[in-house]
């Protein structure tokens, strides 16, 4: 055989048992699952994780809309701009296909998996029990949270049925990480959901580390049991739990209403959603910046009803002093966080970046929690007389920072007439009526509206506030998914 | 490997029967085309029996030496009929060869290697160069469309070098790929859609077919059934798309020019409100007052669109002696878009030459570098996309603020900016928006054949597909996606796919038997790596670039990269020309699967019996040809995720500028190949030696273990888990004609249909039924049928929408009406006609392409078929509204959805329409100037008609759409998606 012959056989037979083309791909973006968590760094990697679950829903979109749909859907505030599933929360129609709402469902179940893989490993950790205990509060705190905001949103309010046997939502409380653990459970019913809510953040209380608002605090689960004490007239409690953060003098109101929305993770904040400007989910079309914001998509409009709110937090007695003076007053939460006064012309500004979107999502701050306080402190009282100066004390702390009282120069003068006291009442009703008022415009289009008035019995857009067409359908590939799981009232 | 060793086993007992030994004489002569009389260059002649043979030369001269005076020589050319003469001891015969008809002798590409059109048993359909330059295309997919049975071509937008739909033979998988697998001259060539990787502006990809340039194709072949896609075994599921391209031929020299020029429109545009129209019924709405003549009266559309401009220019040489052979091509082509500021220009090259070392080695080397440097508009999916937003945009806003600067719908100046939805309008849009787009790809291919003595070659080919994508978006401070400091980004995607493929064949003729087999191995890998930043806040619009933002927003970077490896082995065994048989087999591995079923098996047989050969045929005249042929085989997709079966913790979840992890996959080690088992039986025929002759016939494809994203309840924290489940069937009849009818030297009459019937089933679907958006997936229901609420008018009494509830009764509570399946997005039947005249000088060709029985869900209508639901524009059928003096009206009350609710502009059947449709595809007339006029040169001049018109009933701009290249069960959901283009092209071909 010839060398060339030699060499063609060689080459002949090289060419068909060559390379190995298949083992070299190696996934370059992502770790193997089953490396798991072991370290202290793996377990804040996957905490991260978990409030990235929350600030971003599986579809993309900003956590952002867990707080803009409690508001669209009522009469402070409508869309009108072109998203369809928006436009149906809006006009309180809305269908089981509706991708924002299953986006908002599969997000949070998305976040309370990431909490449980967490919850369910940390026994394997070896740290000091305060790193333990640490990571162990903020998971706990990021499953309250979203099964607190899945129950506003899936199921009818606290109180519907007397014993709050109405269909919650599916608690999964472990851990799925191979497809053997996969599971279809029913609804719990609200009764059960809110307990579970109230154990984990009562398990969560005390063991936080973390004191900075942009992630879970000791405080934040403080705040959220308050919140939860108020929409289930536990009184007592609400109180308790809010007055252990008014009482805290960690936190502060800023000097203007702006001042809040302008910086982030100030002493005002509680709990907030992180931005920043190189991690924001979908900037431009639902952050609340995009939404609400008059300099980008413009699509949400602050309402009529919501504008002649605003015209009420001057009572006519305290109208009719300041004229005896020649004084007059500003609301500076009319005149610097609102553009425009006319309905549909008419825009919130507490979401001001418009280059980049980066604005957190107000969860939760030191208003709340006055109001909250308030609120408690004279539902508690049996009359007028019985409830305490404090309560008054705090809305007055609220009115004399947004309102500018001054005299006929335009110069600034004593605020103090604008203050309530027991006097400006008939009735604890009355003064009840002014925090919620207040409580309206305070806390415009943070996401409260909705429950507030649900929690007061009081009609949502015109909607009776236990009526199923203010509940969000169970999206419709859950329901093809898992049999279990019963649809919501007018939606079959 | 077991079976490749007895393949090989084969071909050594088949070796030692070969060798001979014999006295040799010579023979001489001509051969000439028998109707024009001019010699025919590069006829081959082969001894029968031998392996001997000669070519004839540039004077269609040649010289073979023949073992005895009693050999039999046989003349076969492409395009003629094979000629046999016994020499009879003569020592000059001269041949007159006749044009082929039927083109049974055509040589077709088969993927590894050749046949003679008339020897194929598996389905494969043949589109030659002519064919495909018919019409005017951007990419080299679309012209397939309309052109043979069985191949549904759909596009995905008019906007140039959108990606297009192709479709062999339905819709094969669920979730998994389904387009066709693309191999030019051999090689497998990424062909996914590229680019779209912005977060903001989110521009849809850009097909990378782009870069060929149809001139310089030689034919498209399109391997339909199992037994001919199976050599590609894993990812022939989808059937493949063979692109060939041109090479040089031994003769004399040629030098080819082509040149062309035209003008395109959008096929259709939309009738839409005017200014007083719009105010008309926002007033009713809204129970306002407004007075239209305070507020413009602006046609956006007209504004967005223009009169869009083609010219193309291309030239090759090509020529060679016996030794070596070249062809050398290049072309240039600009188009601008009707949409503006859409543009394309193209630059391509090809360099090949072929060089034959000796009579046993030959080498080849093909270089194909191109560049397309793209003028991107947004997807149609975008607000910002020019023509989405003119449709919507309201027209009482100014083009031009009252001071002359263009409106940036923010301005108080303009009243109407209280109307507008979005900051920028559609003409700010134009003037602010800079999106660009370059796809550098350079081809290369090298290959080696090597003929051992004994009836055997050995070829080996090496390829590179190096492809680069790289975009950049500038959005100025005045539109949509700027405001309001300026948004920047740009991405750079490259892929380098190594390719090596390794075949042995032994082809042998003896007696009665002809054998020819195939072994195989072939090596592939492809690896991806893609960056990318974005940014905001620049000094000046005038600035491009990101090195001017003085935020960085954004910005990343990925490597991805997967591997296929194929074993395949294919024999081809004939026994007296009449009774043939093919037996294939690929043993497949794929890095996308886990290590215990990284393999997959994929057989396929075919049988064919040249019934016409038979004796008994030979009084039955008018049948001139007729093979039955029927195939059964597998053929594999892996069409998922590079590592669908890892369990992954996904990096990237960030928080708060602290890294994160989350699991983002969970592990499935069961996961394998999704399989297609097609049956397939078919029909050939010609009929009056040829003048009539075609094909039928029918399939049945049934796809199993589809890799099924199958849902699990969302409360996992998962939606879905990938599983090889479920099984979907397509079948259907293809019928293609073509029939020659006058074929004389001054007058030529061709006329071609094909027509393919198209029914889809999901035979089992074990994980239940799931829907996507207006699209369901049911067993025994077709993929992607339309699962609505049924939409029953206008209710005369009040003007409420009124849809079908539980028992069909009309009812105006949308959610008390029942989603139902309506129809479905296939069609019953779909593809083309045509025909060709050539008298003397003058040819022209005509064709059509038609499509019956598909349903598009119109998305567009939810926004501007709506009675006026938000502020968006309307069409103009909404002015047919209810109101109290108008009680018969088509179109519910307006109403203003913050008050009353939504009045119909939900999701439902009013959406649904048929887009059944005819569309005269191409008309094209050319005049070839008489020898006499222009020397020795051939000289032709043109005028092309492309998209020239369309009838149907779909209320949408285009009906031949649908939403991605990817789309299975989304199919026919379409949102604004631009028409296709009407060209007008006129052009001359010089040949020297």
């Amino acid at each position: 055989m010839s060398r060339l012959k030699l060499i063609l056989v060689t080459i002949v037979i090289t060419a068909f048992t060559a390379c190995d083309v298949l083992d070299s791909p190696e996934p370059q973006q992502s770790l193997p699952a089953d490396e798991g968590l072991e370290t202290v760094a793996d377990f804040e990697s996957a905490l991260n994780g978990a409030y990235n679950n929350v600030q971003e829903f599986s579809n993309g979109d900003n956590s952002g809309q867990l707080a803009f749909l409690n508001d669209i859907i009522t009469d402070d505030a409508v869309w009108t701009g072109s998203f369809p599933t928006y436009v149906e929360v809006s006009a309180q129609q809305m269908s089981p296909s509706n991708g924002s709402i299953t986006g908002q469902w599969n997000g949070a179940y998305e976040a309370i998996n990431s909490a449980n893989i967490i919850l369910d490993n940390l026994d394997n950790l070896e740290a000091d029990q305060a790193v333990i205990d640490d990571f162990r509060g903020q998971a706990l705190f990021i499953r309250a949270l979203e099964y607190y905001y899945l129950v506003q949103y899936f199921s009818l309010p606290w109180g519907a049925t007397a014993d709050n046997s109405h269909d919650g939502v599916p608690l999964q409380l472990e851990s799925v990480t191979s497809d053997e653990d996969f599971s279809n459970p029913s609804r719990a019913t609200v009764q059960e959901v809110y307990d579970q809510i109230i154990t984990d953040l009562e398990t969560a209380d005390g063991l936080i580390q973390n004191t900075t608002p942009n992630k879970a605090t000791n405080a934040a689960v403080t705040g959220l049991l308050a919140r939860i004490a108020l929409i289930q007239g536990e009184w007592t409690e609400a109180a308790n739990y809010a007055g252990e953060i008014t009482g805290d003098n960690a936190f502060s109101l800023g000097g203007s209403v702006t001042e809040y929305f302008q910086s982030e993770l100030s002493d005002e904040s509680i709990f907030e959603i992180q931005h920043t400007t190189q991690d924001v989910p979908d900037p431009a079309n639902t952050s609340l910046t995009a939404v609400y914001n008059p300099g980008t998509r413009d699509d949400i409009q602050i309402s009529q009803p919501f504008l002649d709110a605003t015209d009420a937090l001057i009572t006519d007695d305290q109208q009719t002093a300041l004229d005896a003076v020649d004084q007059s007053v500003e609301d500076t939460r009319v005149t610097q966080l609102l553009e425009g006064t006319t309905a549909g012309d008419s825009n919130s500004l507490k979401y001001e970046d418009v280059v980049n979107a980066a604005d957190n999502v107000p969860i939760m701050r030191l208003s709340e929690m006055m109001l909250t306080r308030a609120e408690a402190l004279a539902e508690d009282a049996n009359t007028l007389l019985d409830v305490p100066q404090e309560a008054f004390d705090l809305v007055n702390e609220i009115r004399t920072r947004a309102m500018i009282v001054t005299d006929n120069n335009g110069a600034p003068t004593d605020p103090s007439i604008i203050e309530y006291d027991q006097a400006d009442f008939n009735d604890k009703e009355e003064f009840i009526d002014a925090i919620l008022l207040e409580r309206r415009v305070e806390l415009a289009f943070e996401g409260h509206r909705k429950t507030d008035l649900q929690r007061r019995g009081e009609d949502v857009g015109g909607t009776a506030w236990d009526a199923p067409n203010l509940v969000f359908p169970i999206p419709e590939s859950q329901i093809d998914a898992n049999d279990n799981i019963d649809q919501n009232d007018g939606y079959n | 490997m077991l079976f490749m060793r007895k393949i090989l086993l084969v071909f050594i007992i088949n070796l030692s029967f070969l060798f001979l030994a014999q006295a040799q004489q010579t023979v001489t002569g001509s051969v000439t085309d028998a109707e024009t009389e001019e010699p025919l260059i590069g006829v081959s002649i082969l001894v029968q029996g031998t392996n001997s043979g000669a070519t004839t030369n540039v004077d269609g001269e040649y010289q073979v030496e023949v073992p005895d005076a009693d050999a039999v020589l046989e003349f076969t050319f492409v395009g003629f009929r094979t000629v046999t003469e016994e020499v009879n001891g003569r020592s000059e015969i001269n041949v007159e060869m006749f044009e082929d008809l039927q083109e049974l002798d055509d040589v077709v590409v088969v993927g590894f290697g050749t046949q003679s059109r008339r020897n194929i048993i598996g389905s494969v359909s043949s589109i030659n160069n002519e064919t495909l330059t018919e019409s005017f295309s951007t990419t080299i997919d679309k012209a397939l469309q309309g052109k043979t049975a069985g191949v549904q071509v759909t596009s995905t937008s008019g906007v140039l070098g959108a990606p297009v739909s192709v479709r062999v033979r339905g819709t094969s998988s669920i979730n998994a790929e389904s387009q066709p697998l693309y191999v030019v001259d051999g090689v497998p060539v990424v062909s996914n859609e590229l680019g779209g990787n912005f977060g903001v502006g989110g521009e849809g990809g850009v097909n990378p077919l782009i870069n060929l340039n149809s001139n310089d194709i030689e034919s498209v072949e399109v391997l339909k059934d199992a037994s001919a896609a199976s050599v590609y075994g894993s990812r022939g599921a989808n059937g493949v798309v063979l692109i060939t391209t041109k090479s040089g031929v031994e003769g004399q020299s040629e030098l080819n020019i082509n040149m062309s020029t035209g003008f395109s429109n959008p096929t259709k545009e939309y009738d839409l409100l005017s200014g007083p129209e719009y105010i008309e019924m926002y007033n009713y709405a809204y129970g306002a007052s407004l007075d239209p003549d305070n507020f413009a009266d602006t046609d956006w559309a007209d504004i967005v669109t223009r009169t869009g401009s083609v010219q193309n220019y291309g030239a090759n040489v090509s020529g060679g002696n016996e030794q070596t052979q070249y062809y050398i091509s290049g072309s240039y082509s600009i188009e601008e878009g009707y949409a503006r500021p859409n543009q394309l220009e193209k630059f391509n090259a090809l360099a090949k030459v072929n060089h034959k070392f000796n009579d046993r080695l030959n080498v080849s080397l093909s270089v194909n570098p191109s560049r397309s440097d793209n003028n991107r508009i947004p997807t149609s999916n975008q607000v910002s996309a020019p023509y989405t937003f003119a449709a919507l945009e309201a027209p009482v806003i100014s083009q031009f603020l009252p001071n002359g600067e263009p409106n940036d719908g923010i301005s108080p100046d303009d009243p109407g900016n209280a109307f507008a939805g979005f900051n920028g309008t559609p003409y700010s849009n134009i003037l602010g928006n800079n999106i660009t787009s370059v796809t550098n790809q350079v081809n290369s291919n090298g290959s080696l054949t090597y003929r051992f003595p004994q009836n055997l070659e050995f070829n080996t080919t090496l390829a590179v597909q190096y492809l680069q994508n790289r975009e950049s978006a500038r959005y100025a401070t005045y539109t949509t996606d700027g405001y309001p400091d300026g948004f920047g980004s740009a991405a750079n995607d490259e892929f380098l796919n190594y390719s090596w493929n390794n075949t042995l064949t032994y082809q042998n003729e003896w007696d009665e038997h002809a054998v020819t087999a195939t072994v195989g191995a072939t090596f592939e890998k492809t690896d991806q790596t893609f960056f990318n930043v974005s940014g905001n806040t620049f000094a000046s619009n005038d600035l491009p670039t990101l090195n001017s933002a003085a935020e960085i927003t954004g910005g990343g970077s990925f490597i991805d990269s997967y591997g296929f490896q194929n074993n395949l082995a294919r024999l081809t065994y004939g026994y007296d020309d009449k009774y043939l048989l093919t037996l294939t087999g690929s043993y497949n591995g794929s890095s996308r699967f886990p290590d215990d079923n990284r393999y997959g098996f994929f057989p396929a047989a075919a049988i064919g019996w040249v019934v016409s050969d038979e004796s008994f045929m030979d009084d039955i005249d008018p049948i001139s040809f007729l093979k039955l042929r029927t195939s059964y085989g597998i053929t594999g997709n892996a069409g998922i995720g590079n590592f669908a079966y890892l369990g992954l913790l996904g990096a990237g979840g960030n928080y708060a500028d602290e890294p994160g992890l989350a699991l983002s996959q969970l592990p499935n080690e069961d996961l394998g190949w999704e399989q297609s088992k097609q049956f397939d039986v078919g029909l050939e025929y010609g009929l009056f030696d040829g003048t009539i002759n075609g094909s039928i016939a029918y399939y049945n494809k049934v796809n199993t273990d589809l890799l099924l994203a199958v849902p699990v309840s969302n409360t996992n924290g998962f939606t879905s888990f990938t599983r090889n489940t479920g099984e979907m069937m397509n079948e259907g009849f293809e019928f293609d004609i073509n029939a020659n009818i006058i074929n004389e030297p001054d007058l030529a009459w061709t006329v071609s249909a094909n027509i393919s019937t198209l029914r889809n089933e999901v035979l089992s679907l074990p994980a239940g039924e799931f829907s996507q958006g207006e699209n369901l997936v049911r067993e025994g229901e077709p993929i992607g049928s339309f699962y609505v609420r049924e939409y029953l008018g206008v209710d005369s009494e009040n003007g409420d929408a009124l849809f079908a509830d539980e028992d069909g009764n009309p009812t105006s509570n949308y959610n008390a009406a029942p989603r139902k399946i309506l129809s479905n997005p296939h069609p019953e039947f779909f593809g083309g006609f045509g025909t060709n005249v050539a008298y003397k000088g003058i040819d022209a060709n005509i064709n059509f392409q038609y499509s019956y029985g598909n349903e598009v869900y119109w998305a567009d209508g939810e926004f501007m078929a709506t009675n006026l639901s938000s502020v968006w524009n309307q069409q103009t059928s909404q002015l047919d509204y209810w109101t109290p003096d108008n009680t018969d009206a088509s179109v519910p009350e307006p109403r203003n959805p913050g008050v009353a609710g939504l009045n119909g502009s939900q999701s439902s059947s009013r959406y649904l329409q048929d887009a059944s449709y005819l569309r005269l595809k191409s008309l094209e007339v050319g005049y070839t100037m008489p020898e006499r006029l222009v020397n020795e040169y051939d000289v032709r001049v043109f005028a092309q008609g492309t998209n020239l018109l369309t009838f149907t009933d779909y209320e949408g701009l285009d009906p031949e759409v649908t939403p991605s290249s990817g789309a299975n069960v989304t199919q026919g959901n379409v949102f604004f998606q631009l028409p296709q283009p009407r060209t007008l092209l006129f052009g001359i071909q010089l040949g020297l």
